[in-house]
């Protein structure tokens, strides 16, 4: 990847020292109410159910690589025994 | 690699012997860092080694009791249990190592969980889980007596009676499930208090120092990037414990987003100082997590499905790609190849993973990058829930449907949870396909970068300058040699390294030292580096650079065209070959399902 700019826009927001703070922690705030309401997805009409499934089976869902799924392993495992694949004889 | 000019109109380019380039540049110093940490990872592995000559006493009586019986009897299940316990990342020091790679624990309500748990409340979670583990120990035990007796009767009629074959292996598979459960509530039964500050606190000077080794050399000013490596290693904290919320955890928000949102957030606030963007190495740090990523593709896995496994994946994918990258192209007129190449790729082959492999091959600019990760991280989580519903309303057979998840959604956590929205069987085989898809991405970043070799930015080699570019087949291969990022051949080197080593032995062996043991630690510092380097893209971008490339919605059109390409093709792909040409091999999948 390339960037000529090695930080944000190279230069700080022309506003006021006190502009910028308060934006940054108006910005935390609302992250720290996003984890705040983060519970009630599983209270959303439609979809909540499957979240609370999905919460309960501990699958990372947010991983993006196999070897971070901990599920793909018990996947392998069980395609292997079905397919015959298991490891050969020593 | 080289310091190119513009002199008046004239483009100058001075180029950097090779010898030079293996000393100073990024591409190389990752290569060098992934191998010390190879070198490093596998010395400990050996030295601290489990007891892997066991191994073949267990096997033998797996062997044995398969032969006799033609079937999984209780023997071969604990047999094969322990081998399965032989872990060379469980043992003396290399246990160390992996110990203090630990990340934020996943967490509900109270963030302090993720890092810390008193021993009151340890004690309170134990309480909780004691009434569980006395059921799941009872259903334990009273499924062992009950295989126990079938077996016996079973191997009374040396295994020729084919209902009490069949009565055995049916009490077995219960056992086997209560076994599953019994060990997850032990799990849950023995919670111990946690506090991973120390640990967090020794990883960080532990990978700044790993990475100083390569910036003396690079020419980092080594006192900035150690003022400001603490803050970007925070904020990857940080991140990680955001990602481990149950809740986002469970919809595939991953730490992905936080780190690069947090970035933002701060670089385009309060801005950040020289220090810290000194120590952001994005290029760097993602460079050598690719190496390490390396080593997990491991080519003898890709038969796991057989040929239409194969076909879903390493067929529907490149015509997927290219169709894109073509669309985008031709159609659309993408403004950026970089863009085009990097969207295209997140969208078909294998989400976040392709998407660095191909921003780094092809030189994207780091925005295009963001932007990429972003959009697919949105799609995904709508995607996760649309298609088993879909699956599910038209009665889609599952290895069908986990066959059109797999090569479908991006990133293989996500195609685990669409599929087990389906079934198990779907499960299985959403993830088995993408793992097939994830060892792609070896073969899509070399295609990338000699395609931006030879098609995209062979110009500049020809323009007036230096060294124009011999008109010869050698010529040719020299140029391509010169231009190729470096580090896809640590990427590929190392895959090709691991395959051998994973298979060489025993496939035992292999299992024990080289995926329990070196692999699992690689893992865990990739990692860290691909958050470091997440946070890192994040201070580096202005709002202004993020908005330039969504002008048009272009971007966004591409990857709906694409999506939409791939659902419909794989859709069918998957149809003819599980369930029309080989439709013995989905029976298998489905055998006692």
């Amino acid at each position: 990847m390339s960037n000529t700019k090695p930080a944000g826009d190279g230069k700080p927001s022309p506003d006021s020292l006190f502009r910028r703070w308060a934006r940054l922690i108006i910005a935390f705030l609302l992250i720290v109410l996003a984890v705040y309401l983060a519970p009630n997805l599983e209270k959303l009409p439609g979809v909540g159910d499957r979240i609370t499934t999905l919460r309960e089976s501990d699958i990372e869902v947010g991983a993006w690589y196999y070897d971070d799924v901990e599920k793909y392993f018990e996947a392998e495992k069980y395609i292997r025994e079905k397919r015959g694949l298991d490891y050969p004889l020593n | 690699m080289a310091e190119n000019q513009q002199q008046g109109n004239v483009f100058k380019e001075t180029r950097v012997s090779m010898v030079s380039q293996m000393g100073k540049t990024e591409d190389w110093w990752a290569i060098w860092l992934a191998g010390l940490f190879f070198i490093a990872v596998t010395a400990s592995c050996f030295i601290w080694k489990p007891p892997v000559e066991e191994l073949p006493q267990y096997r033998a009586i797996m062997n044995q009791e398969m032969e006799e019986a033609g079937f999984r009897t209780i023997a071969y299940t604990e047999a094969e249990s322990k081998i399965n316990s032989i872990r060379a990342r469980n043992h003396g020091f290399t246990k160390v190592i992996r110990d203090i790679t630990e990340r934020p624990k996943k967490w509900t309500t109270n963030p302090i969980q993720s890092f810390y748990m008193s021993e009151e409340d340890a004690a309170a979670k134990r309480a909780a889980a004691a009434g569980p583990l006395e059921t799941a120990e009872q259903n334990l035990e009273q499924a062992r007596t009950r295989a126990e007796q079938a077996e016996n009767a079973a191997r009374a009629a040396q295994f020729q009676d084919q209902q009490l074959n069949k009565e055995t292996r049916a009490a077995i598979a219960e056992w086997r499930s209560a076994k599953s459960a019994h060990s997850k509530a032990k799990s849950a039964a023995n919670a111990k208090a946690y506090n991973l500050i120390p640990s967090l606190f020794v990883l960080g000077i532990v990978v700044a120092i790993f990475f100083a080794i390569g910036g003396k050399f690079i020419g980092f000013n080594l006192k900035e990037y150690f003022i400001g490596f603490p803050v970007i290693y925070i904020l990857t904290v940080i991140s990680y414990m955001l990602g481990n919320q149950a809740n986002f955890k469970a919809i595939g928000i991953s730490y992905v987003l936080f780190a690069i949102f947090i970035g933002l957030l701060i670089a385009n606030t309060t801005g950040v100082s020289k220090s810290i963007k000194t120590a952001g190495q994005t290029e760097f740090f993602i460079k050598t997590g690719l190496v390490l990523l390396g080593a997990r593709i491991l080519f003898g896995q890709i038969a796991l499905i057989g040929i239409p496994g194969l076909f879903v994946t390493w067929f529907v994918t490149p015509v997927v790609l290219i169709t894109t990258f073509w669309f985008g192209q031709k159609v659309i007129k993408m403004p950026s190849k970089e863009l085009n190449i990097v969207v295209s790729s997140d969208m078909c082959v294998s989400g976040v993973s392709a998407a660095i492999a191909s921003a780094s091959a092809s030189g994207a600019k780091k925005e295009e990058l963001t932007l990429a990760i972003g959009m697919s991280m949105i799609f995904v989580a709508i995607m996760i829930f649309v298609l088993p519903t879909v699956a599910n309303i038209t009665g889609m057979h599952p290895v069908w449907a986990g066959a059109w998840l797999g090569g479908t959604v991006d990133n293989t956590g996500s195609v685990v949870a669409a599929g087990e929205l389906i079934g198990y069987e779907a499960m299985v085989v959403a993830a088995t396909i993408k793992m097939i898809q994830n060892i792609m991405i070896g073969v899509i970043a070399f295609g990338v970068a000699a395609y931006w070799c030879l098609k995209v930015e062979p110009e500049k080699a020809c323009k007036p300058g230096e060294t124009p570019m011999k008109l010869s087949v050698g010529g040719a291969l020299f140029e391509i040699w010169y231009r190729f990022p470096k580090f896809i051949l640590g990427f590929i080197g190392a895959s090709i390294i691991f395959s051998i080593m994973q298979a060489g032995i025993s496939p035992d062996w292999g299992h024990a030292m080289v995926e329990e043991g070196i692999l699992s630690l690689a893992n865990r510092y990739r990692g860290w580096f691909f958050g470091l380097a997440f946070v890192s893209i994040g201070l580096s971008i202005s709002y202004q650079e993020l908005k330039e490339p969504l002008r048009g919605g272009k971007p966004l059109i591409l990857y709906i065209f694409g999506q939409s390409f791939n659902l419909l093709l794989t859709l069918f792909v998957a149809w003819l070959m599980f369930m029309v040409i080989f439709k013995d091999i989905t029976e298998q999948l489905m055998l006692g399902a």
